[in-house]
């Protein structure tokens, strides 16, 4: 057989014959996470189904992180129509404050490597770190995989991006992200798959690789895939939760990338991509002395233990810049619980933070930290639109951990090799 | 709903990169259960007031990599609740492109530069062929593929599937 990159392997396996880029196959779904936002539109096209019964087959979790706790009546009201579905058919339902979809889908063992993973959202990428084929889809494709457990999918072409060398001080995996999208841009990658590799990426614990692919989908790709490992395999051995037999899959020798791309992490230097886009990417350095409203540690992006630990490095025993709101969402109440028993949180809030339930928080504005006009913030999170977070008017650049730390501390943009 | 192949409606014209948050904001997900509530909100970013100034049958027209960002449906369902009745772009974001024909809204990747906002277009889903009244040119584009087509024609995914049943 034809030498198959990752991706075109695991879509070989589901459809049971050799499937490569530009063919179209029809095939069952492993996972499937919906979370509230779009949740209440799933439920409604799943019942325009005659048979409303839930296929069984796929590993499927509802999740409240984007409303959590409740903004609004009708975002309680939507939350009570979940519980209510959820409970009916028997899914697994992650409440208000478990935290965000896409890390209770990896930390909680709802994904496997080689498997294909999909979420009511755009940053359903995240499962590659795990050697999960991960993309987003829309409600009423939900649906469809509720009611018939299959989807069809295109075959992507893969650019592969290895990335060399080891990360400098202060630099990291989100550095890497950010990079990594100022190099694509904001279109190459459409409807391709990025297929991260490398000595970088392979010494990197999961969770940074988490971090890294999440934002795959800010170059348009359907997926962002790292090849499966030693630290990969313990991770999930280690993980909470059921087990299942998986395949995971490699790309073979020889087979077929649109575009190779040849990295050097000892380049890099702490990064932030400035508003309006995720591309405008420039080095926090050349960024210094824009004063800072508010600073956001979290999301799906960057809201894992090691990201709040690399704050409270900086943090620790200092006080946030006065005029600075730093909040700080959890990815997880897991992940939230690991905090508090090592001490990071409460180091965070001595400091200043304010910490909210763990969730989506303010990252795409649906609460816990909406900006006002000409409001400057510097988020970990993974999108910098226009009015995302608040205010049309409100500037949003993203950044790393440390260089967020850096910013709550200094009250301004700020290279957090100057605070370390 | 059968598929209208023959459209005529003016154009409201975007430019590159117009991403879901601009389309609509997920600010205003909370404010109402049933989406089409938030038609007032639609475009309110970067265009307020878009969804009084579209007549039924008008047709939007966009740059690259339209709809980028956001897996949220009801980006596409909205645009349509408006009164869109097909999105012509240089270039679609994958999950905007999907789920448009996912809810049987057509979606043409074609030269949209030689269209002006307010331009009066036609377009003609069968023929691959748009008509700028207004500026008297025609830009050919390849016909939706078939299988993508089949789900338009049937108005969507949920239709779709329950005749393949």
């Amino acid at each position: 057989m034809a030498p198959l990159t990752i991706v075109e392997k695991i879509l070989s396996r589901k459809a049971g014959a050799a499937v490569r880029a530009g063919d179209f196959v029809t095939v069952p779904v492993d996972a499937l996470m919906i979370h509230d936002s779009n949740a209440s539109t799933t439920i409604d096209a799943f019942h325009s189904f005659d048979s409303a019964r839930v296929m069984p087959g796929t590993d499927v979790i509802m999740v409240m992180d984007h409303f959590a706790p409740c903004p609004t009546e009708a975002a309680a009201n939507m939350h009570i129509k979940m519980r209510r579905f959820a409970s009916r058919h028997h899914i697994k339902l992650y409440e208000e404050g478990t935290g965000v979809g896409h890390q209770l889908m990896c930390e909680q063992g709802h994904v496997f490597p080689g498997e294909i993973a999909v979420g009511t959202d755009s940053h359903s990428c995240t499962y590659g770190a795990l050697n999960a084929l991960g993309t987003g889809i829309g409600s009423t494709e939900a649906a469809g995989v509720l009611a018939r457990r299959k989807m069809w999918f295109r075959a992507p072409e893969t650019i592969r991006v290895v990335w060399h060398g080891a990360l400098p001080t202060g630099v990291t995996a989100k550095d890497v992200a950010l990079k990594t999208v100022q190099e694509i841009g904001l279109r190459r990658a459409i409807y391709k798959v990025i297929e991260f590799g490398g000595e970088l990426i392979s010494r990197l614990p999961v969770e940074d690789r988490m971090t890294i692919c999440n934002m795959g989908v800010e170059v348009g790709a359907k997926a962002a895939i790292m090849p499966p490992d030693d630290i990969l395999l313990q991770w999930i051995k280690k993980r909470p939760g059921q087990h299942r037999v998986f395949e995971a899959a490699e790309a073979d020798p020889g087979c077929s990338y649109s575009l190779v791309l040849e990295m050097d992490a000892g380049l890099l230097e702490p990064l932030a991509a400035c508003p309006p886009m995720v591309n405008l990417v420039e080095p926090a350095r050349r960024l210094k002395g824009k004063p800072v409203n508010q600073v956001v540690v979290g999301s799906c992006t960057n809201g894992r233990a090691g990201d709040f630990r690399a704050v409270a490095g900086v943090l620790a025993g200092r006080k946030v810049a006065p005029g600075v709101r730093l909040i700080l969402v959890p990815a997880s109440q897991a992940v939230l619980a690991e905090l508090l028993a090592d001490g990071t949180m409460k180091t965070l809030v001595q400091a200043g933070g304010q910490l909210i339930p763990p969730g989506c928080g303010p990252c795409a504005g649906y609460h816990g930290g909406l900006v006002g006009n000409k409001e400057v913030v510097v988020a970990t999170t993974n999108r910098n639109f226009t009015g995302r977070m608040g205010s049309r008017e409100a500037e949003l650049y993203l950044a790393s951990p440390l260089t967020a730390a850096a910013a709550a501390l200094s009250g301004m943009i700020t290279d957090p090799r100057e605070v370390m | 709903m059968a598929l209208k192949t023959l459209l005529q409606g003016k154009a409201h014209k975007f430019g590159d990169d117009i991403t879901t948050d601009y389309i609509i904001a997920g600010k205003h997900r909370s404010k109402a259960e049933n989406v089409l509530d938030l038609r007032p909100y639609v475009f309110n970013e970067i265009r307020p007031g878009f969804a009084g100034s579209v007549a039924q049958g008008d047709i939007l027209v966009a740059g690259h990599n339209f709809g980028m960002g956001s897996s949220r449906e009801h980006a596409a369902t909205l645009i349509r609740a408006c009164g869109i009745e097909a999105v012509l772009a240089k270039s679609f974001a994958r999950i905007f492109y999907r789920n448009a024909i996912n809810i049987g809204l057509p979606v043409i990747e074609c030269d949209t530069d030689i269209i002006s906002d307010g331009d009066l277009l036609t377009v003609d889903l069968r023929q691959g062929m748009v008509r700028n009244l207004t500026g008297g040119r025609e830009i050919s584009f390849t016909p939706i593929p078939a299988s993508l087509r089949s789900i338009l024609e049937a108005g969507g995914l949920v239709n779709y599937l329950k005749q393949i049943k």
